[in-house]
């Protein structure tokens, strides 16, 4: 038995829990071994000390009135009554389990606020990610396809504001897109071209040609944004054809 | 705390002498019992008042009990089983038992630097030293440590009070003896 084994068998050793060869191998080691030898004094002085911890030491009467408090603790517990008011109202079991009545209030509460805040989030995080912003933010192009389907958010998003910077990188990462994904670039080009703006039904068709195969063309639309990237610009797509209708 | 029921219950044909008779008794039971779980709890919270409350709860909980009374050979185990638990509880959410913590610590830390290395000294203080350290455990371990080592019941006592495996006692009792010796060992010298 190496030192390693023999130190975890020392406090079972003191409390006399090892079976006999265990016990036999362990008392060898201890033999050959002044290390383990010391570990094992402290282990067996210490089971002793513990094992002569002390009584507690009660004064004079502890036990007088003990078993009479006990009673009168049953009898108080059982003629527990509510008040009136909780009883007409089938609110009798409150005075019984306070503490479980309060804790399924508070349970309730929770429950509640729980509730109300996580639809508070989630309408205010879907709110925030139907955004231009947030689309391009996130590089949901397929996602901005989507939306710009419905002809009301088609309609707000063409007129949201976005930071001319990430209007640049989005188009540029557009570039390194698989075609299905190059929605945003076509639109932009388009608009820029001036072919959707008060024309529903072009644009509709300028949707369905955007999922064909067709050639992109950033950068007219990269070198229109660079003209007006400053810091903190913000622009949106209306903006951009407008400026695009002027200069042209 | 081992022993036998004083007394057997024998079926009664009345209600009122029935409920007399578990009356009296229960008091038998409160009389005899009444001392080793107040040592228990003792030992348990560090507080003679605070034993005494939880082994009061302990009995009211006992009387209480759906299946009262309990077999004559349960009695020891079952009142155990309630004692410990209401003083796990009862450390788990006392404040004092974080001072405890402190406090134990204060007193460790205390006869640490004590330039007395006297070692008959260090007997007597040996017991408030360990008391301490004790009081340092965490609950279940100290609940193991309390029944197994210095109340002197079995692994299998223990398993049976505190209703887990007995694998789960020696897991906390080697946790128990191996964080006292660890707290300890400056002050075990040769």
């Amino acid at each position: 038995m190496n030192c390693s084994n023999a130190k975890k068998e020392l406090p079972l050793l003191a409390h006399d829990e090892l079976e006999s060869a265990k016990r036999d191998a362990l008392k060898q080691h201890l033999n050959g071994c002044t290390a383990c030898q010391s570990l094992a004094k402290q282990y067996g002085y210490l089971a002793e000390q513990v094992r002569k911890l002390p009584a507690p030491q009660e004064s004079e009467g502890f036990y007088d009135t003990f078993f009479q408090e006990i009673m009168e603790r049953v009898s108080k517990n059982e003629q527990r009554v509510a008040p009136e008011w909780q009883s007409k109202i089938g609110l009798g079991w409150l005075a019984l389990k306070p503490r479980m009545a309060f804790a399924g209030v508070g349970a309730l509460l929770v429950l509640v606020l729980s509730f109300f805040l996580s639809n508070h989030f989630y309408f205010s995080s879907k709110k925030q990610r139907t955004t231009l912003e947030a689309y391009l933010e996130r590089s949901d192009y397929r996602g901005l396809a989507r939306a710009m389907q419905n002809t009301k958010q088609q309609e707000k998003l063409l007129n949201d504001l976005v930071p001319v910077r990430l209007f640049i990188d989005g188009l540029r990462k557009l570039e390194r897109l698989p075609f299905s994904q190059g929605f945003l670039a076509r639109l932009l080009t388009e608009s820029v071209a001036n072919t959707l703006v008060g024309r529903p039904q072009r644009r509709s068709q300028v949707f369905r040609d955007y999922f064909k195969n067709e050639s992109l063309d950033f950068k007219a639309v990269l070198k229109a944004l660079s003209k007006i990237d400053r810091p903190g610009a913000r622009v949106s797509v209306q903006e951009l054809i407008k400026w695009k209708r002027g200069s042209a | 705390m081992k022993g036998t029921l004083p007394l057997t219950l024998v079926e009664e044909k009345s209600t009122v002498d029935r409920e007399a008779r578990q009356a009296s008794l229960f008091e038998e039971i409160v009389l005899q019992y009444r001392r080793p779980l107040v040592a228990l709890a003792f030992r348990m919270l560090n507080n003679l008042e605070d034993a005494r409350d939880q082994a009061q709860e302990a009995f009211i909980r006992f009387w209480k009990m759906k299946s009262w009374p309990p077999e004559a050979e349960e009695v020891v185990a079952v009142l155990n089983r309630i004692t410990v638990n209401l003083c796990i509880d009862k450390l788990r959410k006392l404040r004092r038992f974080r001072l405890f913590q402190s406090g134990a610590q204060a007193v460790i830390s205390q006869h640490a630097s004590s330039d007395n290395a006297d070692r008959a000294v260090l007997e007597r203080e040996m017991t408030i030293l360990i008391q301490a350290a004790v009081a340092r455990l965490k609950p279940r371990q100290k609940a193991v440590f309390v029944l197994r080592d210095v109340e002197g019941y079995s692994v299998r006592e223990t398993a049976q009070i505190l209703s887990c495996a007995e694998n789960n006692v020696l897991v906390n009792l080697h946790l128990a003896r191996k964080n006292l010796k660890k707290w300890l060992t400056p002050y075990l010298k040769e």
